[in-house]
C-alpha cells in the first residue's frame, strides 16, 4: 500500500509495512510511474516502513539514479531507529539526503 | 558500558560541589520527609501525645538516614551504589496499625524487627527472581506505585490530608501554586532552577503557607519549648515484643516493600543509563539489603519501617542529578536534623497542600518511567492481562475504598494497598500466564509462502509470547527478513528453509538451517554503489546485513543442510 502526497512540485510517497524485494519492486512500478507523468523531486517518507531489506536498499538507489539522471532528486525521511540503522551500517547512508520529516525533505527540494 | 542520558547533568558516578551537594541532600530530605505524617497519624490513632508522635517522627528519620546512607555504597555487600533515598513505608501502616493495636510500640518495633531480619535473608535470593519480576512485571510495579500515590497526593494538595477532613479553598491555591512552580522550573528552568525545582517549590509554599495562615500536624506542640539540640528516646532492644499472630501482615508488607525496592532500584539504574536493558541483579541484591537494614535499624532503635522513596527517585530524575553523593549528604542531614527537635519539626510542620504537591510531581515521573519500562518489552496477550490487570485491581482499591473491607485481616496489608494489590496481582497472573509458554519454537518454510511475511509474523508473535525486548526482535526480525528475501530465498534454498528459535531471557537464538548452495556472510560490506549493479554484490551486501544485525554468528553443516546459527544478546 502507498500513500501519495503533493506538496508543489514534491512527489512526497509513503510506502507502508516492509520493503522486501516484492514490495521494492511494486515501489519502483509507483516511482517510475511518477517520473513518466514528470516528477523531478519526490521524498521517500519512511515512517511506516518497520524493516528494509538490501533488495529495498538496491531499489531505492535506482530509483535515485534514474531521477539524478534527469537532474530531479530523491531523499528521504522519518527512519525509525532499525531502518536508520540498516542505512548506516550498509554505507547507504551517505548516498542519500535523509531528512527527520517530511517537511524538512520538502523544504530541501529544489524550488521550481 | 553505561551511556549517560542527555537529561542528567550529575550522573551516579559524578563528584558535586560542596554548596550543591548540600542544596541537593535538603531537597531530598524534604521529599523523603513527605510520610513522616504517617508516624503523627499512628500515634494519634492510639492516643499518643505530640511529644511521643514528635520522637517516633525522629527516630524514623534517622532509620531513613541510615537506610539512605547505606543504599548508596558502592563497595562491599551492603548498598546498590544508587540515589535512592529510604522513608517511612506506606506500605506498613495497615500492618504497624494492628500492631500498636495489639500491643503498644513495643510490638510494634518487634515486628519492624523481624520483617527486615526476613527482607535481608529474603535479599539473597533477589537474583532469582528475575524469572518471576521481568520488567513487564516491575514496570507496572513503578507505575502503580506512582499511581498509588495519587489519591494521598491529590487529598493533600487540596488540603484533606492527615487528620484535616475540611478543604479550604486557601489550602487549594497554596498546593497548585507549589506544583505549578516546580512544574515550570522544571519544564523551564536551566542550570540551578532546574537543579532546585523541588526545593525552591516547597520554600515557596512554606512562605505562602505562612502568608496564609495556614494550619499544619503539631498543632499541640509548643514550639518555644523544642530545645535546640536533644537526642530523640530509642526503644530499647529489651523492651521489644514480638505477636506471630501479626506476622502474615508484617511479612506481606516486608514483601511487597521488597518487589518495590526491586523496581525503584531498577528504576535509578535506567534514569543513569540510555544503554539500560535489563536490571543488574548484583546491585540490586546489595540495594534489598541496604533496605532491610534500613527495616533492621527502624526495628532496634523505635522507629517505622522504611521502605524505598520513589518519590525521591523521580525527583532525581527531575532535577538530572542522580549522584549517589547527594545520598550520603540526604542521609546525613536527616539523621542530623533527627538531634535538633526545631529543625525536625520544620519537616512535619510542612503543610499538607505542599507535601501533595511534592507527591504528585514525584508521581508524574514514577508513572511514566513505569510505563516506558513495560513498553521495553513486545507484548502479547499474556502480558497484556497481567499489566491490565494489575492496573486494574490497584486502582480498585483507591476507586472503591470498602469494595475489599470484609477481607480478612493477615490479607488487609494487600487489600488496601492499591500498590500491594496490583503487585500481587502481576506476579501471580505472570506465573500463571507462563503456562504453556515454551522456550522454542520452530518456522518451517515452504513452497508458496511469502517468507518475509511469515518470518516477521513469527518473531512477533514469539517475541510477543516471551515478552522479548522490542529492539532485540526487530533485529532478529530485520536479519531474517534479510535471509529468507535476498541471501537464501526459497527457490534457492531447494525449497528448504527451517527456522529454530530459542529464547532464555539472556539469549535469543536463531538456527537457520537451508538447502541450496551456502550463503557468503563477509565481515566487510560492498560499496554501496555496486549494490544496483549485481546479484552478487547485492547478496554479499545481504549477508553483510545478517551478519551485523547479531551479537554473534556461526555457520556449519549439520547433514546434508547449511545452518547459521544467530545469536542475540537479551
Amino acid at each position: 500500500m502507498l500513500y501519495e502526497q503533493r506538496r508543489g512540485n514534491v512527489y512526497v510517497l509513503r510506502p507502508q509495512g516492509r520493503l522486501d524485494s516484492v514490495a521494492a519492486e511494486e515501489f519502483r512500478g509507483e516511482i517510475d510511474l511518477r517520473l513518466k507523468s514528470g516528477a523531478a523531486d519526490i521524498v521517500v517518507d519512511l515512517e511506516n516502513i518497520d524493516y528494509i531489506s538490501s533488495a529495498g536498499l538496491r531499489v531505492l538507489l535506482v530509483s535515485a539514479k534514474s531521477l539524478n539522471a534527469k537532474s530531479g532528486t530523491l531523499s528521504l525521511c522519518a527512519l525509525n531507529d532499525h531502518v536508520r540503522e540498516v542505512f548506516e551500517v550498509s554505507g547507504f547512508v551517505t548516498i542519500f539526503s535523509i531528512f527527520d520529516s517530511v517537511d524538512e525533505a520538502c523544504d530541501a527540494a529544489p524550488k521550481e | 558500558m553505561a551511556r549517560r542520558p542527555r537529561n542528567i547533568v550529575y550522573d551516579v558516578n559524578d563528584k558535586l560541589p560542596t554548596s550543591l551537594l548540600v542544596g541537593m541532600g535538603v531537597q531530598h530530605c524534604l521529599t523523603m520527609s513527605s510520610t513522616l505524617v504517617l508516624a503523627v497519624i499512628l500515634v494519634g490513632i492510639v492516643g499518643g501525645t505530640s511529644a511521643e508522635a514528635h520522637n517516633l517522627v525522629r527516630l524514623s528519620m534517622i532509620a531513613a538516614g541510615i537506610g539512605t546512607i547505606l543504599q548508596s555504597l558502592n563497595r562491599g555487600p551492603v548498598g546498590s551504589g544508587y540515589l535512592c533515598p529510604n522513608l517511612i513505608g506506606p506500605a506498613f501502616m495497615p500492618a504497624s496499625l494492628l500492631a500498636v493495636s495489639a500491643g503498644g510500640m513495643s510490638v510494634l518495633h518487634g515486628m519492624v524487627l523481624l520483617t527486615g531480619l526476613f527482607q535481608a535473608v529474603l535479599s539473597r535470593f533477589v537474583h532469582k527472581l528475575r524469572t518471576l519480576l521481568p520488567p513487564e512485571v516491575t514496570g507496572v510495579i513503578v507505575a502503580m506505585v506512582g499511581m498509588s500515590l495519587v489519591p494521598v497526593g491529590v487529598s493533600n494538595l487540596v488540603g484533606l490530608g492527615g487528620v484535616d477532613d475540611v478543604s479550604e479553598p486557601a489550602e487549594v491555591v497554596l498546593g497548585v501554586a507549589t506544583l505549578a512552580i516546580m512544574f515550570a522550573l522544571t519544564v523551564w528552568g536551566r542550570g540551578s532552577l532546574r537543579l532546585y525545582s523541588v526545593l525552591i517549590g516547597v520554600a515557596a509554599g512554606y512562605a505562602l503557607q505562612a502568608v496564609l495562615g495556614l494550619r499544619t500536624d503539631l498543632e499541640g506542640l509548643d514550639w518555644s519549648e523544642l530545645p535546640l539540640f536533644a537526642p530523640p528516646t530509642p526503644h530499647l532492644p529489651t523492651e521489644l515484643r514480638f505477636d506471630m499472630a501479626i506476622a502474615i501482615p508484617f511479612l506481606i508488607a516486608g514483601l511487597a516493600s521488597l518487589v518495590k525496592a526491586i523496581g525503584d532500584l531498577s528504576t535509578a539504574q535506567k534514569i543513569n543509563d540510555d544503554s539500560w536493558v535489563s536490571p543488574d541483579m548484583t546491585s540490586i541484591r546489595r540495594g534489598v539489603l541496604a533496605d532491610a537494614l534500613a527495616v533492621v535499624s527502624a526495628g532496634l532503635i523505635g522507629g517505622m519501617a522504611q521502605s524505598t522513596s520513589s518519590s525521591n527517585v523521580g525527583v532525581s530524575l527531575a532535577t538530572g542529578v542522580t549522584s549517589r553523593r547527594v545520598g550520603f549528604s540526604a542521609g546525613t542531614i536527616f539523621i542530623a536534623c533527627a538531634f535538633f527537635p526545631a529543625v525536625s519539626t520544620i519537616f512535619v510542620v510542612i503543610g499538607d497542600p505542599v507535601k501533595g504537591a511534592v507527591l504528585i510531581f514525584a508521581a508524574c515521573f514514577m508513572i511514566v518511567t513505569g510505563l516506558q519500562l513495560v513498553m521495553t518489552r513486545l507484548l502479547d496477550a499474556r502480558k497484556i492481562f497481567v499489566v491490565g490487570a494489575a492496573i486494574v485491581a490497584g486502582l480498585s482499591v483507591d476507586m472503591l475504598p470498602g469494595v475489599y473491607s470484609n477481607v480478612p485481616a493477615a490479607l488487609g496489608a494487600i487489600a488496601t494497598s492499591s500498590f500491594s494489590f496490583a503487585t500481587v496481582v502481576a506476579i501471580v497472573l505472570n506465573l500463571i500466564f507462563r503456562i504453556g509458554i515454551s522456550n522454542r519454537a520452530v518456522l518451517v518454510l515452504r513452497w508458496g509462502d511469502n517468507p518475509p511475511e511469515a518470518v516477521a509474523a513469527f518473531m512477533h508473535e514469539q517475541g510477543g509470547a516471551w515478552g522479548a525486548r522490542v529492539d532485540v526482535v526487530r533485529r532478529a526480525t530485520g536479519a531474517l527478513v534479510e535471509f529468507v528475501d535476498v541471501a537464501a530465498p526459497i527457490d534457492r534454498a531447494d525449497g528448504q528453509i527451517r527456522i529454530n528459535a530459542r529464547f532464555d531471557g539472556l539469549y535469543l537464538d536463531l538456527y537457520l538451517l537451508y538447502g541450496g548452495a551456502p550463503i557468503e556472510l563477509p565481515e566487510v560490506p560492498p560499496a554501496p554503489e555496486r549494490a544496483a549493479l549485481d546479484e552478487a554484490t547485492l547478496r554479499a551486501l545481504s549477508g553483510y546485513l545478517i551478519r551485523t544485525a547479531a551479537s554473534e554468528v556461526e555457520t556449519t553443516k549439520r547433514g546434508d543442510l547449511n545452518m547459521i546459527h544467530l545469536r542475540f544478546v537479551h
